[in-house]
Formats: C-alpha cells, structure tokens, sequence
C-alpha cells in the first residue's frame, strides 16, 4: 500500500510539476509546426511567418499550455481578402472542427466592418459592440494586435503598421474561462500571422488598455433579426467587393468536366469558373462536372475555397484538361466543396483526376521526403499509389506508423509528369488534418511475433531455472537443517548417552573385578544414571516437539516450555511470568530450536548462580526484528567480557547463528537481563493491517502462580 | 486470500473500520461523479452556416437550462459536408450523451449512425427533414410541413402568373433532402391548379456559392420569360437573387424562398425577394427536447410531428411572431 501511495504521489507530483512547468514557461515554436494543432485551414510556415491559405470559415491553429492564464498575446495580422476577419484565441479549450467549435475568447480584425472584434465562443459566439479602426482594414496590410487578458477582463488593441492608427476595446465576464491555449484564427479568409509573443500579462497592462477603450463591455450575442438588419444595412453600404465583381462578370463557356474534350491540335480559349482545392505545387479548380490544372496563372494569389473565373488556353490531357496562358479572378469566397469518397480503383480509372478527394490506403513504409516533399508509399485493393504533403507544412506526418490504415484527403493526380508512370496516381495533400489515422499497425507484424516467442520462450526457461534454483534451495536448506540437528543431538543427546555409558560401563567394571563396593555406592550410581537418562529423554522431547510441528509456531509456546521448565527445575520456588508484545509473528523452526537452547542455558544459569525469585520472558516484536528478553531479580554478578565462560560464548554463537545478537546486563546485586535480537521476514497482509491499526489483536500475558 | 480478508473483516476495529469507511466512501465519490453528471444533449444541425439553425440553438440551450441539462452544439460548414456530419455523430455517441438532436444532410446514409444510437439506447430525433426509415421506439421525426411550404410558395407565386404562357423556376431539389421533393411536388400540383398550361424548370441543389450563382445564371439566360423563381434553400436563394441582380432582373422574376437567413429576410425587407417561407426550427427543437425527456421517462414512443413553415414578408417581418422564429442565440462570427 505505502508503495502504491508512493508511486501515486510521484506521478500525481510529476504532472503538477510538469504542468505548472508548461503554464510557468511561455514559450512558443516559431521555427517548426510540430507544437501547433490545426484544426481546418492549410497551414504553412516559413520564415516565422504562419499561413492559412484556405477561405474556410473558422480554421484555427492551436498551441500553448491548456494552463495559461493570465497572458499578454501578440501578433502582426494580415488578411487575405477583403471580406472575412483574422485574429487570436486566448484562453481557449475544447477546439473542434467547425465554425465556432471552441471555448474561448477571440479578437481579430474584421474586413468588411473596418472593425476590431473581441468576443467569447462557446460553441456559439457572443461578441462585444465592434469598434471601428480608423482607416478600415484592409487585405495585404500589416497590423499588429495585442491580446491583454487578466482575470475576466480581455483588452484588445489593434494598430494599422503603416498608418499607425489604433483600436482598443474591452471585454469583461462575470463568469470566465480560467486558463487556455492561445490560437491563430481566420474566417472567409486566408490570413498571415508573425512575430507571435507570449508573456506573463499584468493589470498595469490591462490598465493601459482600459484607460483607452473606455468602459467595458459585456459580450452579447446578436439575438433578433431586426438588429441583424440594422446592422446589415449599415455594412453594405459599405461593402464594395460584390458590386465590383459583379461588374466585370461574365458567363462561363463551359463547364471544367467538358475541358478534357476538346481538341488537342488547336488548344481553344475558354472562360470557366471553379473553386480552387489546391495552391501548391499548382492551383487546381474544380465544378461538381470535373477538375482542372491552371498554370501559373495572372492574378491575384488564391486560397483554397475561393470561387474563381479563368480565362485561358485549354491543353486536354487523357482525364482532365490544362490551362496556361491564363489570367485568374477571383470572384467569391467560402468553404471549399466536402471531398468525394473513392476507391484507388476508382482513382486509378481517371475518372476524378484533379478532383478533390477522399481515399483509403494502407501506409507501406516509413514517411521519407524527396524534393521538398513528405512521401507516404500507399497500398489498398491491389493498387499502390502516393500521397504528397510540403515539408515545410511541418513534420506531423512522420509519426505515422508502417502498415496504418489512414483516411486520405487531397487532390487527385493522374499524369506521367507526376507519376513517373510508377504508380497510377498521386494524391496532393493540403494539411496535416488530410491525414486521419483509422487504425494504427495490427500487432502481429513478423517483427512483433518473434519478439513475442522470443519472450514467451525466455519466460518458459526462467521459470524452469527458477523451479531448479528452488529445488536446489530447498535441498540445500534440508541439508543444512539435517547437519544442524545432527551436530546438537551430537552436542546434547549423544554427549549424554556417552556419559550414561560410561558410567555403566564403570559400575559393571566394579562390580566384575568384585572390588570393595555397597549396595548404596551401587543405587547411588544407579540414580545417577537414571537422572542422566531423564535429561536425556526430556532433550530428545523437546528435540522431537520442535521438528514434528506441523508449522512454525510464535514464540508463546517457547516462552512456555521455558516457563514449566523454571518450574520443575525450581521445584515452583521461583515466580515465573511471560508476556509478548507487538504483533506476534511465526517464528521458524531453527530461530526456535536456538531461542530454546540459549533459554534453556540461561535458566539453569539463573536457578543455578542467582537464586532468584522472579524470572520474567517476554518476547517483543518489531516490524523487521524481535527481542526474547529473560529478566531474573537474582545475586546477578559482574558481566564483563573477559569473564564470559563457554557457556556464554556458545549462547552468543548460537544467537550469530539466526543473524542476531546476544546482550547480557548484569551487576552484582541487581539481578541479571539476557536479550537475543534477531532479524523477521515481511510483514504478511494481516500483520500489516495489524501494524496499521485496523485489525487488533490483545497482547498474551500469563502468570504461573506459586504452587 | 479469503482467510486473510475474513480474519481481516472480522479483526477491524472501531477505527480500522472508520479507515476502511472513508475510502470506500472517497471512491464510490470518485465513480459517482460521473454519474451525477448532467444530461447532455447533443444537437448537430445540417450545417452550422446559416441563422436557420441559430434559432434552433437558442430554444435548445433556453430548455436545457431549465431542466439543468447540457447541450452540446456543432455541425458541418455545409449542408453536403455528409462525412463530417456523421463524424460528429460518431463522436457523440462515444461521449455517452442523454439523447442527440439531428437534422440530417441525407436521408439514407445517416440511418446507419442513428441505428448506431439505438443500440446504445440513446433516443434520436430527426430534425426537418426524415430519413428513408421510419421512427422507431427510440426515434421522433419532427419535420418541417414541406407540403404546407409548397402550397405557401404556390399561392405566393400566383401572384405573377399571367396569361397562358407562364414559365416558373424551381431550384434545390436534393434527392438527399426529402423535404425539397414533397415541397417542389407539392408547388407543381398547386401551381396547375392556378395556370393550367404553366411550364416547370428544375434544377438541382447545389452549395457551393460558385457553381450555384453560375447554374441561376444559366437558367435565368435561358429562359428570359420567367415569372417567378422558388428556391427551397439559403444557397439556392442567395445564388438566384447574385444571379437576378446582375442580370438586373430583380424585381421583375419574383423570387419566393424557402428557408431563412439573415442577409435573405434583409432582401425581403428592402422588397427585393418576394417573401421567404421560414422553417420554424425553434417549436421543432422544442418538440424534440420534450418528446427526449418524456422518452427518457419511457412515457412516450416513436412518432412523426409536423411543425408549420410561416410565411415572412416585408409587411409581417417585424410582428413579434416572425421575430420569434427568427431570433437567435448569435450567429456565426
């Protein structure tokens, strides 16, 4: 239990330590997107500066400690467009997919309004009233934008880089978010984001911010239709965008899925339009009749999800058509069209080459890079093909496993100049959230297999060494047990058996060569004998009491052999007590057959020199040792080493003998103190929940009165 | 082991047994946190970019609060998103949620997921459209009345007919969206009643900005007569009013919408749309968050509730009823 609790408590220290670590450092990754958590969007990164090239509504890029409070987050802001808002989260949690699928605070820049926004979404968004930055905002501008949160108030501040002309505004919650991750966020735009900074806020900054924006404000949701019209009606009067693509809009010649048949001697010019499902390495459209490739068209850069109208040279190719010579416009934004589920064969067949798909595969070997590019080598339904994904999109997609089962989204790809004529198709990855791992390897790999046997067949052989270790340890401890016993029967019985025979041996000797000898010198050698043999018999009991226990017993039953043997030997002159103390333990059987022999001295040295009138035995027991204490009130004498006689030399060898010690306490006059401490195994289950307290067992004391 | 715990249980002291008391008791109050969790329920509208839904979030969060519920809100980004509608069902269902809210964006594929929720005996109500299958124990379908919008959009369109020759666009019709086929049948069958000889064009549903505007465009060339167009979807009636406005035509082709949206019901104010027939998503919420809690409470079994459209025009836009529908809990950023 202790080492259960020990092992909580440093885990449970561990992640407190780590995650007040992480809240305590403010540090983020500007050079590697490995730290970053997209959640929609196509991310890159380069030269510090992060990129979303998609118009999806609400794409976030999450990084930081779920354990941040109070920040200061800033940033240089740039949208992409002239509609849709960029900016920060803060404090934020529980990131989706989706719109608004957070629970957090955002401030960011919208286009359209010219406005500072800040607000609070959970799963739906509440925003305080917008304030307008002087000048507007502008697609293709620099501006810098500071997050200040402390407590529940959030300040935000927004500054045009090349005007240098300012917003503030305020948010306050009564009740907040304590603490989040912060976050890069765009909607109905792509966006860039740089020079991205966290530190420690402090009320002072707040403050500042305060002193500007004025009273605070809380975040409201736009409850009624009749204040969305108020509002609508202010911002399109405002809104130029439409209009002017309406303006110059002309209507398509053809449909993308009728390009690949037209003529190929004589390449015609067409107006088409498409929503763009690819920017890298070459800007692919796409209608729901087909796809095709633009090259490098004359425009504006484009993010994925952007309605487009081209104007160019059509080069069919066998599936899908080329256009060069082209000049782009863009002409609505939005979320790109969900992708189309296929099989590799259907893939293979030609029939979505420059459609943005969904594909499954198997991933055949290890994610490498070739040409700036991270390879997955695919396998499904007998078709082999490749995914691509830029490298400097970051390194997410090296942690794939070999032989997972992963959900692909890209654009499709047929055409020797990508496929060498080595596979049949290739797919263009736009983010690392193209990539969803359906099932990680399978565990029976021939790999894991071996390893598997390798470990079953170790375990077999351990154990079987271990069985013949034991068994050569138990045969080595009966050995032992055997060699003991035999050297103290040598010691007791066979010394008295010797003696018994010598005497008879003497008596008969006397009486054959009929020498001058009574028949009182004959009973009295007799008797002697006789009490030579009942020592002997009472030696050979004990002996054979100890080795015929069933089990080892606890040391009360010794301190009671110990008790009626003070009896007998004292005819009951001499009070005798026993007492045990602590939680009582089994004893084994050598630890016993020694505790008796130095007991069994001692009294005879007791009864024998101190003439005692009380001998106390008391047996304590601590958590890894225990004391057999024998306690007279006798004559006691002057127990100093250099006196000890073989008697007490063999007690002390005997004690060395369990891994113990033996201690003698005595001066004339105040009775004599023998202690034997010697080591105990473990506590057992119920010994410790003895030792804990939650079980009780009365401590045995008996008294043997005077007969 | 079994002596051990017997001679163990049988040794306990007062204290021991109080020891033994209070961790029992701070474990049964670790597990039984989660089970004093509050319900939640999980409502995943077809898609989480237009008011239409908003309405639906606001009655469901304003209900759950009252019942000391939890909602849990998200959706695709658009209506034919069908794999992320149905990942965010999967998800749900793994998170052991008290009963889902769903508008489904197909009629066939979602029955697998919702078959899914009742083998977790989790109750399932279909939100405005149905599915191909019919309610079971553990499943409600509250739908739109798409009869009832076709008869609305009928009369409105009535109004233009003049003459014999009389030509009227019909656009969204989704084989994935089973209320868009009831509502463009019912709209031919009134509209023969109104004009006899009247000619139909149908088109296709599709959500991508791009490709809609360019296929009203298409329409509206090729058909210079019109009278009316009917759009039975927010893309659909954006796309045609783009496509009405550039070929300067608005108000000449009355547009009659189904299903609203803030900057739509702004067209109907200024009188540039007709009128929208508006999906009252709030009373259907609300339904379906009552029809859960009685399922729960084992007092009610599977049934179909039809819940009216309202017309909105410029002249009852601002009554408090059309107001009412069209409230939300705050939109999109």
């Amino acid at each position: 239990m202790g080492a259960t609790l020990l092992l909580v408590a440093s885990i449970s220290f561990a992640v407190f330590t780590h995650t007040r670590a992480r809240r305590e450092s403010y540090y983020l990754q500007h050079d590697r997107m490995d730290s970053w958590t997209s959640y929609g969007g196509v991310w890159a990164l380069e030269n510090g500066v992060f990129t979303n090239n998609s118009d999806e509504r609400g794409a976030k890029l999450m990084s930081g400690s779920m354990g941040w409070r109070n920040i200061a987050l800033s940033a240089d802001v740039r949208l992409d467009q002239s509609g849709g808002d960029v900016g920060l989260m803060i404090r934020s949690n529980n990131e989706d997919l989706g719109v608004d699928a957070y629970n957090g605070y955002y401030a960011g820049l919208r286009a359209l309004e010219g406005t500072l926004i800040a607000g609070r979404s959970n799963y739906s968004w509440s925003e305080v009233s917008p304030v307008a930055l002087p000048g507007g905002v502008h697609e293709r501008v620099w501006y810098h934008l500071q997050l200040i949160m402390y407590g529940c108030r959030l300040g935000a501040s927004a500054e045009n880089l090349s005007t240098h002309q300012t917003a503030v505004l305020l948010l306050y919650e009564d009740k907040c978010l304590s603490s989040g991750r912060i976050g890069l966020r765009s909607l109905s735009t792509g966006g860039q984001w740089r020079n991205i900074s966290v530190a420690p806020s402090t009320e002072t900054q707040l403050d500042a911010i305060a002193t500007r924006a004025g009273s605070e404000r809380n975040p409201q949701p736009l409850s009624t239709e009749a204040a969305y019209a108020r509002h609508f009606s202010h911002y399109e009067r405002i809104e130029p965008v439409a209009h002017e693509w309406d303006a110059q809009l002309r209507t398509p010649s053809m449909h993308l899925g009728d390009l690949a048949g037209l003529r190929r001697d004589a390449p015609p010019r067409v107006l088409v339009r498409g929503v763009v499902t690819l920017t890298e390495p070459d800007i692919f459209i796409e209608d729901s009749t087909g796809g095709a490739m633009v090259k490098h068209p004359q425009g504006p850069p484009v993010n994925v999800g952007e309605g487009v109208e081209i104007s160019g040279e059509v080069h069919p190719l066998l599936y899908s058509a080329q256009l060069t010579q082209s000049s782009l416009r863009i002409i609505s934004t939005g979320t790109p069209a969900p992708p189309l589920s296929v099989t590799p064969w259907q893939a293979a067949s030609g029939a979505y080459d420059a459609r943005f798909i969904e594909i499954q595969g198997h991933l055949m070997r290890e994610v490498h890079s070739e040409n700036g590019y991270q390879v997955l080598d695919l396998t499904e339904g007998g078709e082999a093909f490749r995914a691509l994904y830029p490298d400097r999109y970051g390194q997410a997609l090296h942690n794939l496993r070999v032989n997972s089962l992963v959900r692909l989204r890209g654009v499709c790809v047929l055409g020797k100049v990508y496929t060498q004529d080595l596979i049949p198709f290739l797919i263009f990855l736009r983010s690392s959230d193209d990539v969803q791992v359906l099932r990680g390897p399978p565990w029976w790999t021939p790999w894991h297999l071996a390893f598997v046997s390798f470990l079953i067949v170790f375990l077999a052989c351990s154990i079987q060494l271990s069985y013949f270790q034991f068994r050569q340890w138990q045969k080595d401890a009966i050995s032992r047990e055997r060699e003991r016993i035999a050297h103290d029967i040598h010691d007791t019985m066979a010394q008295s058996f010797a003696g018994i025979g010598y005497q008879i041996q003497g008596l008969r000797t006397s009486i054959i060569r009929n020498t001058h000898i009574s028949r009182e010198e004959i009973a009295h050698e007799l008797a002697s004998t006789s009490d030579l043999v009942s020592r002997c018999h009472a030696d050979a009991s004990h002996t054979i009491e100890m080795l015929g226990a069933a089990s080892p017993g606890e040391a009360g039953d010794l301190l009671g052999m110990f008790m009626e043997r003070t009896y007998k030997l004292s005819g009951g002159n001499i009070r005798v007590y026993k007492e045990e103390q602590g939680i009582v333990r089994p004893l084994s059987l050598h630890i016993r057959a020694v505790l008796f022999n130095i007991g069994q001295e001692t009294i005879s040295n007791a009864i024998t020199h101190g003439l005692p009138a009380t001998i106390a035995f008391t047996m304590r027991y601590e958590k890894r040792s225990a004391t057999m204490m024998i306690v007279d009130d006798g004559q006691g004498f002057d127990a100093t080493p250099e006196e000890e006689g073989f008697g007490i030399l063999g007690m002390r060898r005997r004690a060395r003998d369990i891994g113990g010690s033996l201690e003698i306490l005595s001066a004339p006059g105040v009775g004599t103190r023998v202690d034997v401490t010697f080591p105990l195994p473990r506590l057992d289950l119920t010994q410790r929940f003895m030792l804990h307290g939650l079980i009780h067992r009365r401590p045995r004391a008996s008294i043997i009165p005077e007969s | 082991m079994h002596d051990i715990l017997v001679s163990a249980m049988m040794g306990l002291s007062r204290s021991g047994f109080l020891n033994v008391a209070i961790m029992l008791l701070t474990c049964w109050g670790l597990l039984g946190c989660r089970r004093a969790e509050r319900p939640l329920i999980a409502i995943i509208p077809a898609t989480t970019a237009q008011e239409l839904w908003e309405s639906a979030h606001v009655e469901a969060s304003r209900i759950a609060g009252t019942w000391g519920w939890d909602t849990f809100w998200n959706g695709p980004s658009r209506e034919d998103d069908l794999l992320r509608q149905i990942q965010i069902m999967e998800k749900e269902l793994d998170q052991g949620v008290a009963g889902i809210i769903l508008a489904p964006d197909h009629a066939v594929a979602l029955i697998s997921p919702v078959r899914a929720a009742l083998e977790k005996k989790i109750p399932v109500a279909i939100l405005d459209n149905p599915l191909t299958a019919s309610p079971k124990e553990d499943v409600v379908f509250v739908l739109n009345d798409n009869a009832a919008t076709g008869r609305i959009a009928a009369e409105r369109v009535s109004h233009y007919l003049k003459g014999t020759q009389n030509e009227v666009a019909i656009l969204g019709v989704h084989p994935n969206f089973l209320g868009t086929i009831v509502a463009a049948d019912t709209i031919r069958d009134e509209l023969q009643k109104y004009a006899p000889g009247i000619r139909f064009i149908e088109q296709g549903s599709t959500f991508g900005s791009t490709e809609a505007e360019e296929s009203a465009e298409e329409l509206i060339e090729a058909h210079p007569t019109l009278r009316a167009i009917v759009t039975l979807n927010v893309s659909q009636t954006r796309a045609a009013y783009n496509a009405l406005s550039r070929a300067k035509l608005v108000g000449k082709v009355a547009l009659i919408g189904c299903e609203q949206d803030f900057d739509i019901i702004y067209r109907v104010r200024t009188g540039e749309i007709d009128s929208v027939i508006a999906k009252d998503t709030r009373t259907m919420v609300r339904d379906a968050m009552q029809w859960i809690h009685q399922r729960r409470e084992g007092t009610v079994t599977g049934e179909t509730i039809i819940v009216p459209p309202k017309l909105v025009t410029k002249q009852n836009v601002n009554s408090p009823e059309i107001q009412w529908i069209l409230a939300v809990n705050g939109g999109t950023n």
